[in-house]
């Protein structure tokens, strides 16, 4: 188990260390020319070749991916370095860009919680009921449901939600922010929208297929209640698929917030980053690209862990060596 | 006619009819499917409907206009009466001229996107399957790497990288695609690889390219194309979302995505704004996820009754 972990959280370098290469690279071929930015349009040529050399930006790209990296040394532009956690400050806003980061992220977290939440507590047993009352009318209603659910752009729910109920029932306010708990209920209930679609439909495929094993049907025949059957037997084999969709959800509701956070004027980091990517602000986009993938790497490998925990046949799996392909092994 | 391409067009003929009476039992699905060839039509046929320049000048004298309602427009150098069927937005200009123009658009993104994410994800994928190895570990390496951005996410970074154009949005919009295609062909390709069949093949002399194209990969063709039904839609969905941020395609250009980011302010007192394009866009995309379940379910052998 602990090797398992161990090989895991290695593999976890490259794939971070390529991640800072893919956007490091696209920020540097984007059209945009900070030194410009800095002096404004009426620089000298020589002003403009200064703040180039000064803000690092007229070496070649290795060096200036290592610099990022590493840090920078100057006493106005320098920084610590992805590695120390130090991007330096905005070019907008000058404020340095992890604290902004730590400081937006936790909004965000209260956001991607809350819808997942709500995606879990209402998704899990309309997926139950549909699966119990197979082909009735509640499992038609509720599966058009998580069909629009799954097909509605996030923010056209958000704005037709404002529109209901900010603009016109006036129960809700149309911007949010943490500290108000009413002014969350309309982004959460927007972002967990498309999850709890992917709960339901998941609760419900992966319920119909444990209730039709033997175990099930040995359960009934012994006499079971049906109550204990579908709660007590199929129920927790059935969401083991379940909480690891739930937990890629995570992932992805941390970072598919920013629609929902842009659309509600939400203090999170999507808006941040959103807003310096209107902005180019080079540093800010790079340190909040950065943590959120870091995030979402880290989010969905605690879950394949937590996977392990949940269903004992793949613990079992865990000390092997790599598996062989399935049809290599139907042939052995 | 060449014997062996008549035995080809009769056996796929054969193939298509038994696919055909599966995926027709799923109602839904005809149904979606009838809508996407009607708005595939319509997207050909844009300019027959309405003229471009038409939906992209302003004329602000009919400006938020109700559905039904009629103005005078002043269009190439004269006075026409127009009646617009869906009502006009903030700048005069006609709703339903405009989606239709904006279908043509979002089918382009859709098909186009889906199209050069089969194409390099599916060559990625084929050389990581079959080859295994160090190719294997490599390509794989380089998925983990993309499908450590959420997708959403990468996807915007690429066109805010790259600018705002028709063509970035449709590189960034494949590029978060084409991870979930090199994993689909490399499983695929694992699977069938060993089995006695492409034995056979390599047994008389059939090189990889051979064996890759005429043997395996018309066995892998299920899942790819349900993946790509499904996979249109969300394109379509994603196109507009980033255009809604501005990151896309912009007004004046019709696009669906754009059309709501401009409503914004006026859906108050228009709502036929928000619910024109926002209702197409969600009609369009749940068509193609009925016609990607449908699929599924007529391809899937497992399911076969």
């Amino acid at each position: 188990m602990s090797k398992y972990l161990l090989r895991r959280i290695f593999m976890l370098v490259p794939v971070l260390f390529g991640v800072t290469l893919i956007v490091f690279g696209l920020l540097y071929i984007t059209p945009s020319d900070p030194a410009q930015m800095m002096l404004g349009p009426n620089a000298t040529p020589a002003a403009y070749t200064q703040m180039k050399a000064d803000m690092g930006l007229d070496k070649p790209f290795v060096v200036q991916y290592i610099r990022f990296l590493f840090g920078y040394q100057h006493p106005i532009f320098g920084y610590k370095g992805l590695l120390f956690g130090d991007l330096g400050r905005s070019y907008i806003s000058n404020r340095n860009v992890f604290e902004l980061i730590l400081s937006s992220f936790p909004n965000t977290l209260i956001l991607a919680a809350g819808a997942l939440f709500l995606a879990l507590v209402i998704g899990v047993p309309i997926g139950i009921l549909s699966a119990t009352r197979h082909y009735s009318a509640w499992d038609m209603v509720f599966t058009v449901f998580a069909l629009l659910g799954a097909s509605m752009p996030v923010f056209w729910a958000a704005m037709v939600l404002i529109y209901t109920f900010a603009n016109n029932l006036r129960i809700f306010p149309a911007m949010s922010n943490p500290r108000d708990f009413m002014s969350l209920v309309l982004p959460i209930v927007t972002l967990s929208m498309y999850s709890m679609a992917i709960i339901m439909r998941m609760t419900r495929s992966s319920m119909l297929d444990v209730m039709e094993q033997d175990y099930i049907r040995t359960a009934r025949v012994k006499g079971m209640d049906e109550k204990v059957v579908i709660f007590k037997h199929a129920l927790r084999n059935a969401l083991i698929p379940v909480v690891t969709v739930a937990g890629l959800q995570f992932g992805q509701l941390l970072g598919g917030a920013v629609l929902t956070e842009k659309i509600f004027s939400y203090p999170g980091l999507g808006s941040i980053m959103v807003d310096a990517i209107y902005q180019k602000d080079t540093p800010q986009i790079l340190g909040s690209v950065c943590f959120i993938a870091l995030t979402f790497t880290i989010i969905n490998l605690l879950v394949d862990i937590l996977y392990g925990f949940i269903d004992p046949r793949i613990k079992s799996t865990f000390g092997r060596k790599k598996a062989k392909p399935a049809a290599a092994r139907s042939r052995a | 006619m060449n014997p062996n391409l008549q035995r080809f067009l009769k056996r796929s003929a054969r193939n298509f009819g038994q696919f055909w009476r599966q995926l027709s039992r799923n109602k839904l699905a005809v149904v979606s499917l009838a809508m996407v060839i009607a708005f595939g039509l319509v997207a050909i046929f844009a300019d027959l409907l309405y003229e471009y320049d038409f939906v992209t000048s302003n004329s602000l004298e009919n400006a938020l206009l109700k559905p039904g309602e009629s103005g005078i427009v002043y269009y190439q150098e004269k006075d026409i009466e127009h009646t617009y069927i869906l009502g006009s937005d903030n700048y005069g200009r006609d709703i339903l001229g405009r989606l239709v123009h904006g279908a043509r658009v979002s089918m382009i993104i859709g098909f186009a996107t889906v199209a050069i994410a089969i194409l390099i994800g599916g060559v990625l994928g084929a050389i990581a399957g079959y080859k295994g190895g160090l190719f294997d570990t490599l390509i794989m390496r380089a998925t983990d790497i993309l499908l450590s951005i959420p997708t959403i996410l990468l996807a915007i970074a690429i066109v805010a990288a790259l600018g705002n154009s028709f063509f970035n949005l449709l590189i960034a919009i494949a590029t978060s695609m084409i991870p979930g295609y090199i994993r689909i062909v490399r499983a695929s390709i694992i699977q069938v690889k060993d089995q006695e069949f492409v034995e056979a093949a390599r047994c008389i002399g059939a090189g990889d390219l051979r064996i890759v194209l005429r043997h395996i990969l018309p066995n892998i063709t299920s899942p790819i194309i349900v993946q790509a039904t499904l996979n249109v839609g969300s394109a379509i969905n994603w196109a507009a979302s980033l255009s809604f941020l501005g990151l896309g395609i912009l007004p004046p250009k019709p696009e669906w995505g754009n059309m709501l980011s401009e409503a914004r302010e006026f859906i108050q007192y228009a709502p036929h704004l928000l619910f024109a394009p926002g209702i197409t866009i969600l009609l369009t995309v749940l068509a193609y996820n009925l016609i990607g379940d449908g699929l599924r379910d007529a391809l899937d052998p497992k399911l076969k009754r």
